[in-house]
């Protein structure tokens, strides 16, 4: 916390006492830090811009000229809308050559039960960001009691399937790898021991029966779980036979998968 | 004398041309053909496909004869098809290595005695059958050597699901090769009694674990000739031959059949090379016979990879056995449909065009070709004659491989760069200097092979059949 | 014979005129795509943010937001891509959340505009991300395209966004009566299709049971042997039957998966005078374990036909300890009859399969018990305890 202190100052000093009321008053606020260089000018100019474009929001701006940070407070937005506002942001400073770095955006009490201690882990992080990528980034949760440090490996041959689940599970704090056949599955697998593997069954290079085999000989506590585009009986049958905790066919749905993951992983612990 | 030699020569020039021509014309069916196959491929859902309770189930047959090096990374990779529900069967045909016991001991097979088998089809004496639970889709027989065709037979005898599919054990299927077989046969399961698939030359690609990641020219000289060959024979050929229905193969490197009208025509011919036309062949006359609407299709983009021959003396025995094989199905079944209408397109096209275009080309070319050169020779003044008869046979050649570069272009870009473009140009051209009159030569070698060996050819011999029939072209 | 060396030049160069044209259409073909990639990746380039933003918030409760940038004709076929993909894969809340999204994009009326193309691939490929999207307004359209369409796999592709797209169950049994007509027996292909439909399609399906086209029949049991329904009518009844054996097949399975038959017709059918049947409805014994068959299993060995008395004999062995201890009896009790032959060949075949399967305790124990009742009925076996 001493350290939070000497970072980001001048946004840490503007925002403190608001952060302090929304979460006095259990308030929803949406926090973006980005990394830019703006004069007064610029700054006005943003404002301005934002004003008009999103003129129903209650936005408060804040710019650090000796960290390079600025900070946008929103008055009663979740991390949805938060999100969709930093989009305009990051735009406008793209056009305008002032963005320096990447974007990241928090809402409270979604990413945080504590405003104010949100604030000072956001700009702790952008300190350390590389500063030649200008992407948006969602802040991390950091509470213990959510998902944290529970590795999964998802292994697919379809990009998408890993694209959207991974997002979503990473979203829910969970530490999520991916492959894309047998053997790279198996590999990953060997190097990170995961708790939980979800697997496709059609797989190329080595077939996930295979696949599945390997890992349930491996004896790690890992459960295996079936997301699959195989809607026989046979197959569901011959996964639990092979030790498959759960079976999953495509299309699926998330909130579907979240739960039977959530029953597994309580079971494991 | 001059004026023969220079008749017979204008003559054979004229054949040339006439094979160009119907070439040709089939090359326009192709792309007439290729609209409707781009269509189906890009709006079919084959991830979804791939799981359906509602596809037919396959059995894969693979025949293997001293394969041990490769046939296991081969099994593994026949075990990761993206498919809903198919069996591998490997049938060792009496091979001299150890095929069979490299197999059972990876897969940790038990012998079972082979008794349940049904004899739908006669084939050599099969020894047993080796199986492991844990690897429910995965079969091998274990029988006397008998050929190739009588491997698939046994396979057919064992299999236990409505649809084959002949696959040689060399060659590499993609992962949704068998999906996309088996949606156009849904599309007419009553009709489709087989389908082919396209062979593609896998030298120069970088395989890793069973799958091709990297698609690359070969580098060599004769396996790039072939690739160009197979382009051509396969997309600008085959696409438009299955548009009219005169398909007259398909390839036994990957071809899907139902197995109810194979073992209705006695299954698979053995004792020659070219079982793959054969099949084809006595489906049609065997629907063309009973008056059963058919149809023999093929689905370019159903990518089986195999390895070309990279040395003379392997392509050479190849492309004599395929010499030796098309005689022998030409004598057997061609000349019972040959010009009758009854067997329509079969009967009036494909079997005339095979006869007179392919089987007896060796014999029109090379003495048309010897006529001209001889006829030169006796007077100088006639190279002229001579150079424009190269030129129209280069140029018409090239033209209709140039007219499946197009085709490839259109439907499936497996070879983006323009330097790769070029390249294959270059290759169609250079066809014609050597590669081709080479082709010719052997299928002349393999006929003469035919006629000395009928007589004493007896089924006992071991036959090995490695880089066996893909394709004639 | 003629031969005219002006007219061979002149062939030669219209050739090479022709090879000329082809050449410069394949570099046009690949300047095209090139330019169509490049083109694709600059516009996900643009919009990458934006597709992180829906990813990302697509478990947010709130209404998923437009892009605030200029969506060209070309970024949304880019974006139509990208989330027809997710949508492909998803279903529940989430998937619907993307499809409203595509309506706000203005993907419907885009692809709406579209599908009245003069070119067939412009309207194939609306007709298809209309399907995706679940336009029931496209369903008009879609039916007019399926309508001239008449062969060729473009027909099915349509077909299937009708049943995606269909809010009425009665446009599903209509686009499946027209793709029916042909009776080409594809009717596997066509269950499929109407399984990408959400609706109940129970009463269509029902209706579909009556009806003269042959095709239609199988579909229809296809269709609803998926669905748990008791109070299945005599229709079905009597397609067992019928004489097209699919038919009889499909009815039967139907019959027995929907829970129609009671235990006593599916004895019954162990004596049904069609030996398909009978195999169908032992290997379904198998398949699901249901004890109280196992005598009729038993007797089953004994059928005439090979195939049934096999299949009989398999399924019995898949019933555990009692199956197995029935089989035993089998072949002690038909000493030197070809039944006995074919039962313990069954049993062997059996712990052999189960000697080398791997897997958890459970396998290890019914192994070992099966050979301890093996070798109390048969003794101990050199030859069996060798293979094994």
């Amino acid at each position: 916390m001493a350290q939070s202190q000497h970072v980001g100052s001048r946004i840490v000093k503007t925002f403190n006492h608001f952060l302090h009321y929304y979460q006095e008053s259990k308030l929803a606020c949406g926090v973006i830090i980005v990394r830019a260089d703006l004069n007064e000018k610029e700054l006005e100019n943003l404002q301005s811009y934002m004003e008009q474009e999103e003129p129903k929001v209650g936005a408060q701006f804040s710019y650090d000229q000796s960290e390079g940070l600025l900070g946008i407070l929103l008055d009663d937005c979740n991390i949805g809308y938060t999100h969709f506002y930093s989009l305009f942001i990051k735009d406008y400073l793209e056009q305008q050559g002032c963005l320096k770095g990447s974007l990241l955006v928090g809402s409270f009490p979604e990413s945080s039960d504590h405003a104010e201690q949100m604030l000072f882990s956001m700009i702790w992080e952008m300190m350390d960001k590389p500063q030649d990528q200008h992407t948006i980034e969602l802040f991390q949760y950091d509470r213990p009691s959510k998902q944290c440090n529970r590795s999964i490996l998802l292994v697919d041959s379809d990009e998408s399937v890993l694209e959207i689940l991974s997002s979503f599970l990473r979203g829910k704090g969970y530490d999520v790898h991916t492959a894309q056949d047998g053997k790279e599955g198996l590999n990953q697998f060997e190097k990170i021991v995961p708790e939980l593997v979800i697997t496709e069954i059609n797989l190329s290079a080595l077939g996930g029966y295979q696949f599945i085999n390997q890992v349930r000989d491996s004896e790690a506590a890992t459960q295996i779980m079936v997301l699959t585009n195989k809607h026989l009986e046979e197959d569901m049958k011959r996964t639990f036979e092979f030790g498959v905790s759960e079976y999953m066919t495509k299309p699926f749905s998330l909130i579907e998968i979240e739960t039977r993951m959530k029953k597994l992983l309580e079971h494991s612990m | 004398m001059r004026e023969i030699l220079f008749g017979y020569g204008i003559f054979a020039m004229y054949y040339v041309i006439a094979i160009n021509t119907i070439y040709l014309t089939i090359i326009l069916f192709s792309f007439n053909k290729v609209s409707s196959i781009l269509k189906g491929t890009l709006y079919s859902k084959y991830q979804s496909l791939s799981g359906s309770k509602n596809v037919p189930p396959i059995s894969v047959l693979v025949p293997a004869f001293n394969e041990e090096l490769t046939i296991i990374e081969n099994v593994r990779s026949l075990l990761a098809l993206h498919y809903p529900k198919y069996e591998v069967i490997v049938v060792n045909d009496g091979s001299s290595d150890k095929t069979v016991e490299v197999i059972t001991k990876e897969f940790n097979l038990k012998y079972f005695a082979p008794s349940s088998i049904e004899k739908k089809v006669e084939t050599a004496e099969v020894r047993g059958i080796y199986y492991n639970p844990n690897y429910p889709n995965l079969y091998v027989v274990d029988k006397e050597n008998g050929g190739k065709a009588d491997s698939l037979n046994a396979g057919i005898n064992l299999s236990n699901y409505p649809l084959i599919a002949s696959i040689d054990a060399d060659s590499l299927l993609e992962k949704d090769a068998l999906i996309r077989m088996a949606r156009k046969y849904m599309e007419n399961p009553e009709q489709n009694v087989a389908i082919g698939g396209n062979v593609r030359i896998a030298n120069g690609c970088k395989i890793e674990n069973g799958v091709v990641k990297d698609v690359n020219l070969p580098k060599k000289l004769l396996p790039m000739l072939q690739t160009v060959e197979y382009m051509k024979a396969f997309l600008g050929g085959r696409i438009g031959w299955s548009k009219v229905n005169g398909l007259i193969i398909v390839s036994g490197a990957f071809g899907v059949f139902r197995k109810d009208y194979v073992v209705e025509v006695g299954g698979y011919r053995g004792g020659y090379p070219g079982e793959d036309m054969n099949i084809i062949i006595k489906l049609h006359r065997h629907m063309l016979d009973n008056k059963l609407p058919y149809k023999v299709e093929f689905v370019p983009d159903a990518v089986c990879w195999t390895q070309a021959p990279d040395s003379f003396k392997i392509l050479g025995s190849q492309r004599k056995r395929w010499g030796r094989g098309n005689l022998k199905n030409m004598i057997d079944e061609g000349r019972h449909m040959f010009m009758r209408p009854r067997y329509k397109i079969m009967g009036l096209l494909t079997i005339p065009y095979n006869i007179i275009f392919e089987t007896l080309s060796p014999y029109f070319r090379i003495t048309g070709l010897l006529a001209l050169i001889g006829y030169t020779m006796m007077d100088m003044t006639g190279w002229k004659i001579l150079l424009a008869f190269s030129l129209v046979n280069i140029a018409y050649g090239t033209l209709l491989g140039l007219g499946s570069l197009l085709i490839e272009e259109i439907a499936f870009q497996r070879f983006p760069k323009v330097r790769d473009f070029f390249k294959m140009l270059g290759y169609t051209v250079l066809m014609f200097f050597g590669y081709r009159q080479l082709g010719i030569l052997w299928r002349f070698l393999g006929q003469i092979d035919y006629f000395r060996k009928n007589n004493t050819w007896g089924t006992m011999t071991r036959t090995s059949w490695n880089a066996e029939d893909n394709k004639s072209a | 014979m003629f031969f005219n060396l002006q007219m061979a030049y002149w062939v030669v160069y219209g050739l090479l005129a022709i090879m000329g044209i082809l050449t410069i259409v394949i570099m046009g073909i690949k300047f095209r795509n090139a330019r169509n990639q490049k083109k694709t990746e600059e516009s996900l380039q643009n919009f990458q943010s934006y597709l992180d933003y829906v990813q990302s918030q697509l478990d947010e409760e709130d209404r998923l937001r437009t892009p605030n940038q200029k969506v060209g004709d070309f970024d949304k076929k880019v974006l139509q891509k990208v989330l027809i993909d997710w949508i492909q894969r998803l279903s529940g809340v989430h998937r619907d959340k993307l499809i409203t999204l595509c309506h706000d994009l203005g993907l419907i009326d885009f692809n709406l505009k579209r599908i009245k193309s003069f070119s067939e691939f412009k309207r194939l490929d609306a007709a298809y991300y209309l399907g995706s999207m679940r336009s029931s307004k496209a369903i008009p359209h879609l039916f007019k395209m399926l309508k001239k369409n008449k062969e060729g796999s473009e027909a099915f592709i349509i077909g299937r966004s009708i049943a995606q797209a269909a809010d009425e169950p009665k446009d599903v049994k209509e686009m499946l009566t027209y793709l029916a007509k042909e009776e080409r027996n594809n009717y596997h292909l066509l269950a499929d299709i109407a399984g990408e439909s959400t609706l109940d399609l129970r009463v269509q399906y029902k209706q579909l049971l009556t009806s003269e086209n042959k095709e239609l029949v199988k579909l229809a049991l296809l269709g609803l042997s998926n669905q748990t329904d008791s109070g299945m009518d005599s229709n079905v009844r009597n397609y067992v039957y019928a004489k097209d054996k699919e038919i009889r097949m499909n009815a039967v399975q139907l019959l027995i998966t929907s829970g129609a038959w009671t235990s006593n017709d599916i004895k019954k059918m162990l004596h049904f005078n069609d030996s398909d049947v009978r195999a169908f409805v032992a290997q379904w014994i198998g398949d699901s374990g249901v004890v109280q068959f196992a005598d009729q299993l038993r007797e089953g060995v004994k059928d005439s036909d090979k195939i049934v008395a096999r299949t009989c004999a398999k399924s019995l062995l898949k019933l555990g300890e009692t199956g197995f201890i029935k089989l035993c009896d089998v072949t002690v009790q038909n000493e030197g009859q070809p039944v006995a032959d074919l039962a313990l060949e069954c049993i062997q075949e059996d712990l052999k399969e189960s000697s080398v399967q791997t897997g958890n305790i459970e396998h290890v124990t019914s192994y070992n018990q099966k050979l301890y009742l093996y070798q109390k009925y048969f003794g101990k076996d050199e030859g069996l305890t060798q293979a094994i």
